[in-house]
């Protein structure tokens, strides 16, 4: 008696047979009735220049889901090591995750070896990773840092390829700031002109671009220093709502004049009402 | 509301791919390889100014095209496995007699043999050993007998080309339907000379000369007509920029400026052929 049985065969390596079917579910959701929850994304503008003494990192602070604002004032700039940050563009929860996996993996890379850690080690970590989960980890990542080697700068693509540039930015604001970049960079600026060049190119970035918005967050970093300047500039100032109008109080006020509102007729009516029960409750105010 | 009203820009999600062109010619003596240097996301450019002529070794480079990750990757793992053919003992060019070793960049110490020692002994150093600027690979060989076992030294020859190309194609065949990159990997070796091979899909051949790439279709005919063999240094390099000049005239995903690698027996040189200093063709 033979037994007739198909073993599928699993070559080794990741399974994506999921994310197929997802695709598919995706297609027909609408038809169902249901509409798939969004992903909270950083839509977001993020760039970084080298400049004479170091790195300077930039970003917004704005985090949509679907159409809405999530968060007002999110912080894109993430720890990796003391000498290196990274900005985080793409899916807001696969940026903080990853950056916190390798930022881990660093500092134990870090004891091993009893020196302070590289940008291309950070930079070499992120790419294998993601190029493992082959793009679905949606994380465009701008990686900044100085270490013995001096200052390096390198983007870092969800597919898992990376550039090692002068000056680089991401996300859906980032023509906008390359556009600043390519007029204005030049190798060997100062602090602050290198300051003002990130800052400018973020908020050109969150003026033109509908995914970015809010405040601009800097990072600085130098040999042994880092200034992580959060918000280094407050680009949308909330307006102040006046506070009376003609006398009358604006703000969350409705109270109206007496005789504001003209009274045509008044009624009064008694209504006869029994005491039944008298109870007195003393309240605890200590 | 749709969200067409805020239509995310296609190249966000776009896989970024080296749109391109890589071509790598052999001549009497070696072999020069050359690319543009146009990285795309979709419509956008994210890297005007990418090398796409990777290093596996010092004398064999590889050409990159097709998707900027899975090339990117498989130059670096091939690289990784020809360390392999790295003597494994640590020295420098610069140092005469003694290996001068500074516990830390900062330092300003000359460090003494019992320190040597003991650095070595608590793993600061990997394998290290004197030697002197005048000896050549034949003296190394005979030092390897008289240098401690655990001290483990690979004296070997530098890898063919056809080996780097193997290991190339083994890695495109074996994951052929996962991956869609095509390297070009070109080099001189002792045994053979210069050489190109070509990989793509995993197929293994060597060529006098090789195209790739989305820029390679507009300059075929080009090549063909104007390859001959036997070229010298300076117009296989004339070659190579006028068909990459052509290419990125006509290819809209190629552009930027060309890179070009020569290689021969006395190693590697690389240059950059900056937009303006390109040769001029007929262009109304």
């Amino acid at each position: 008696m033979a037994t007739v049985s198909v073993c599928k065969y699993y070559p080794g390596g990741f399974s994506f047979d999921n994310c197929k079917r997802n695709a598919l579910l995706e297609a027909d959701i609408s038809k169902l009735g249901f509409s798939s929850p969004a992903a909270r994304k950083t839509g977001t503008t993020i760039c970084g220049v080298v400049y004479k003494d170091g790195v300077v990192l930039g970003a917004d602070t704005r985090a949509t889901e679907g159409m809405i604002v999530a968060d007002k004032n999110c912080s894109k700039i993430h720890y990796i090591s003391p000498n290196i940050y990274c900005c985080g563009a793409g899916t807001a929860a696969d940026t903080e995750m990853t950056t916190q996996i390798i930022s881990s993996n660093l500092e134990l890379h870090s004891l091993s070896t009893g020196r302070l850690p590289r940008v291309a080690t950070a930079n070499r970590m992120l790419k294998q990773m993601l190029f493992r989960y082959q793009g679905y980890i949606g994380a465009a990542l701008v990686l900044g840092g100085v270490d013995c080697n001096g200052p390096h700068l390198y983007s870092i693509y969800p597919h898992g390829s990376t550039d090692k540039l002068p000056y680089v930015t991401m996300g859906s604001g980032s023509l906008a700031a390359m556009a600043v970049f390519e007029d204005r960079y030049r190798p060997n600026m100062e602090e602050e002109e290198a300051k003002r060049l990130v800052r400018d190119a973020i908020a050109a970035g969150i003026f033109n671009d509908l995914g970015s918005g809010s405040n601009i967050d800097l990072c600085v970093i130098t040999k042994g220093k880092v200034d992580y300047l959060r918000p280094h500039d407050v680009a949308n100032k909330k307006g102040v709502r006046e506070d009376k109008v003609y006398g009358h109080p604006v703000t969350g006020s409705y109270r109206y004049k007496h005789g504001t509102t003209g009274v045509l007729t008044k009624t009064v009516t008694p209504l006869n009402l029994e005491v039944v029960e008298e109870s007195v409750q003393t309240m605890d105010t200590s | 509301m749709s969200e067409e009203l805020f239509p995310e820009p296609e190249w966000l999600s776009e896989e970024v791919k080296t749109g391109t062109t890589i071509i790598a010619v052999t001549f009497d003596g070696g072999v020069v390889l050359g690319s543009d240097s146009r990285v795309s996301a979709g419509e956008a450019v994210v890297n005007r100014v990418m090398n796409k002529l990777s290093p596996l070794h010092d004398k064999i480079y590889c050409a990159l095209s097709g998707s900027a990750a899975d090339a990117q990757t498989i130059a670096e793992i091939v690289n990784y496995q020809l360390d392999v053919h790295r003597p494994r003992t640590q020295y420098h060019r610069t140092f005469n007699k003694d290996v001068i070793l500074l516990t830390s960049p900062d330092d300003n110490v000359v460090v003494k043999q019992k320190k040597k020692q003991h650095l070595h002994e608590i793993g600061h150093i990997l394998n290290a050993f004197e030697f002197d600027k005048a000896w050549d690979r034949t003296v190394l060989r005979k030092i390897k007998e008289k240098v401690p076992h655990d001290l483990s030294i690979e004296v070997e020859d530098d890898p063919l080309v056809c080996s780097a190309a193997t290991l190339v194609k083994n890695i495109s065949y074996k994951y052929k339907e996962e991956l869609s990159a095509h390297l070009i990997v070109a080099g001189w070796d002792k045994k053979k000379g210069g050489q190109v091979y070509a990989t793509l899909s995993g197929l293994l051949t060597s060529q006098p000369f090789a195209i790739g790439g989305s820029g390679s279709f507009y300059i075929n005919g080009f090549v063909d007509a104007e390859y001959r063999k036997n070229m010298t240094k300076r117009e296989c390099q004339e070659f190579v920029v006028n068909a990459l000049t052509l290419a990125m005239g006509r290819d809209g995903s190629s552009g930027g400026v060309a890179y070009v690698v020569t290689i021969d027996k006395d190693g590697a040189e690389e240059k950059c052929v900056l937009g303006n200093e390109l040769p001029k063709f007929f262009d109304q």
